[in-house]
């Protein structure tokens, strides 16, 4: 089985149209050359290409920026949930655990210096790991090491579904006093575990694979919510967007290299892409330092959610009867625009650290102003075609709004709602 | 009982804003985008506003009852989010003349022509202001503890604090939608032919805004009762200016 990362942690939203012509189009007339059914049924799609293209691509757009908010929205309000309900995620308690690459823990009551050295001394190494990993990720890539790159993958997955999913579970049953017993756990947390590995890595309906693709950012965003000291958040926050410009858009970005090494071999091994371009997870490992000890854990980079897995398009070759229908079905959803699941995970911390303060305005000026920078790179994505990257416009819309609704929206609503003035 | 209480206030809240979502944003995916657009515009304009209030806070004697008084705050922002809705609404009749430009068929497959994107616009102002002055309100429903409970003799707050708060958070949906295809209508006709469009819409927003700032002085009725004689009155105005045609377009809401 071939992984494919083609994207990253801070991944770019990738484009798979090119140019004028509709990717539709032209990928359904390559993959069924030989088919006079399908092309039958094709030359009326294509008939009147010309009038309608943009009028398609409109829409398509505006349903693809749709099709994006709903995952991103449903893991934003599953972290959001959380984050309320566990007091485990809920900052309150004092931070024991933490990750390895944030060695610095400034307390409130320390001075101003010492919390600013600290605060950017955590997000440089914070940044350069990812940095690293994201450069070690494109050479395993580029010298074709699949066995590593896939053994790597499975294994983040793993990780995170198996221990951070236990980790959940535990919380909840905390927070409600419940008792169970191991075998049942056992039993529950295998069942999910592997139907999730299955799902992501190998075949599955695509709905359970974008639940467990949804699932497991919700998970790593928690975790990142959990163990990173507040200040350090915002700021690798926005590091994180500065570094995500650069490693798209600069020419040697491991991103961009990355993106173009999968966009070359598409051309040569095009068959073959069909079985591989389906959730392909990859990324950073981080060490993670824990009372019990170290381990490995996963930080669980990009899949795209809006791809169907690879075997539907097989089960399509099958049933000649319902082929065309279904054909154009998968290939809509195929076409769809792709968002890294790094992307989700960030979005989702940012979100689910206002959410901490528990003053619901503070989130929902979050979700807003990241759901609309969201559209704004899309809105560019479609003059540009081309790769962009999807972290900086929302992550810089999030972190003004945060900080302005915090310090200077939020007193002026409490005093309004308390004195039921209504603007 | 708190927990009734948040499903009522929750419903009260939320129930306008919810249907007309579901019928009419919803099914359409250019129309959410759109809906997201207006609820930031709103956003941006509080913004704006509450910086006016910040320096009047910072401007005024610490501790003094001029400090707290949020007359002039109010109003500014009145102003400021009428000057957005303006704003947003060039935007949009902009933003609408390249859609119908790429758009061969028709604008009826956008359903953001005339008077339904303006309606669009003002249900994501009206949606945002309403989830920012009820959302907090709701999750302190929720309790612990509850306003209008005596101790020492002393009521604190109305009894009736929440589902006032929720009928106006309500009636601010709806005011909201009427207001930008007022002022929608306004901007198509040019606004030196229908100025007294503009005129109503600020004169209706001041006066809902400066009624609700007695609503801490004890009575809640000349803000509850001017509210929703503005829902109506407006409702009737936009009625009117978006006419049967725009009806249709606004309901025409397949593809």
């Amino acid at each position: 089985m071939t992984q494919r990362g083609e994207d990253n942690p801070a991944g770019p939203v990738g484009p798979v149209r090119r140019t004028d012509v509709l990717p539709e189009q032209t990928q359904t007339r390559q993959r069924n050359q030989s088919n006079p059914v399908d092309r039958v049924s094709e030359s009326s799609t294509s008939e009147n290409e010309s009038s309608s293209a943009q009028d398609t691509e409109l829409k398509y757009g505006a349903e693809a920026v749709i099709n994006l908010f709903i995952p991103v929205t449903a893991c934003m309000i599953f972290v959001i949930a959380s984050v309320q309900c566990l007091s485990s995620y809920s900052g309150q308690q004092k931070q024991t655990v933490s990750f390895i690459y944030t060695p610095f823990h400034p307390a409130d009551d320390d001075s101003a210096g010492t919390i600013i050295w600290q605060t950017v001394a955590n997000s440089l190494i914070m940044i350069s790991v990812i940095a690293v990993m994201t450069f070690v990720l494109v050479l395993l890539y580029k010298y074709e090491c699949n066995m590593l790159l896939g053994g790597w993958l499975i294994f983040s997955t793993m990780t995170l579904i198996f221990m951070f999913g236990y980790f959940y579970l535990q919380q909840i049953l905390k927070v409600n006093n419940a008792a169970l017993d191991w075998v049942t756990l056992g039993i529950v947390m295998w069942n999910f575990g592997i139907v999730g590995i299955i799902c992501i890595h190998w075949k599955g309906p695509l709905f359970l694979q974008q639940c467990y693709l949804i699932i497991s950012a919700a998970l790593m965003a928690l975790i990142f919510i959990k163990m990173l000291p507040n200040w350090t958040t915002w700021l690798i926050l926005a590091f994180l967007s500065i570094w995500d410009l650069i490693a798209v858009l600069c020419p040697y970005g491991p991103l961009n290299m990355l993106l173009q090494l999968a966009n070359d071999r598409e051309d040569e091994l095009f068959p073959a892409l069909i079985y591989s371009s389906g959730a392909g997870i990859a990324v950073p490992t981080v060490m993670v330092t824990t009372s019990a000890g170290t381990f490995l854990a996963p930080l669980l980079g990009m899949a795209e959610t809006s791809d169907p897995s690879p075997q539907e398009e097989v089960q399509v070759r099958q049933p000649r009867s319902q082929r065309s229908s279904e054909r154009t079905r998968t290939d809509e959803r195929r076409e769809g625009v792709k968002l890294g699941l790094g992307d989700f995970i960030f979005y989702s911390v940012l979100v689910g650290k206002a959410s901490q303060l528990h003053d619901w305005n503070i989130t929902l000026a979050c979700i807003l102003s990241i759901l609309v920078g969201l559209s704004t790179t899309l809105i560019i994505l479609a003059f540009f075609k081309k790769p962009l990257p999807a972290l900086p416009i929302s992550l810089t819309l999030g972190l003004i709004f945060y900080f302005t609704t915090t310090y200077v929206i939020a007193p002026f609503m409490d005093l309004c709602i308390m004195k039921q003035v209504f603007l | 009982m708190s927990f009734r209480l948040f499903l009522g206030v929750l419903g009260v809240a939320l129930a306008p804003l919810l249907s007309m979502f579901t019928i009419f944003i919803a099914p359409n995916s250019i129309r959410v985008l759109f809906w997201i657009f207006g609820g930031f515009c709103w956003l941006v304009s509080l913004l704006v506003g509450s910086l006016f209030w910040i320096i009047w806070y910072s401007a005024t004697p610490s501790g003094s009852a001029l400090q707290d008084d949020l007359t002039f705050a109010a109003l500014i922002s009145v102003f400021v989010q009428e000057g957005f809705r303006l704003l947003s609404l060039w935007g949009l009749a902009n933003a609408v003349q390249r859609l119908e430009s790429i758009n061969i068929r028709g604008s009826a497959r956008s359903g953001m022509s005339g008077s339904s994107g303006q309606f669009v616009l003002g249900l994501g102002f009206g949606t945002i202001s309403c989830l920012f002055h009820s959302m907090n309100v709701m999750a302190a429903a929720l309790g612990p503890g509850s306003p209008g409970l005596e101790i020492d003799g002393v009521s604190h707050g109305s009894p009736s604090f929440y589902i006032t708060g929720a009928f106006l958070s309500a009636a601010l949906t709806f005011n909201h939608c009427s207001w930008t295809v007022i002022l929608g209508s306004s901007l198509n006709k040019g606004l030196k032919n229908s100025w007294h469009l503009p005129v109503f819409v600020v004169i209706a927003h001041l006066l809902t805004t400066g009624t609700s700032l007695f609503n801490d002085q004890g009575s809640i009725w000349p803000c509850m009762i001017s509210s929703w004689v503005v829902v109506i009155a407006s409702g009737a105005f936009a009625f009117r200016e978006a006419g049967l045609k725009g009806l249709a377009s606004a309901a025409d809401f397949h593809n």
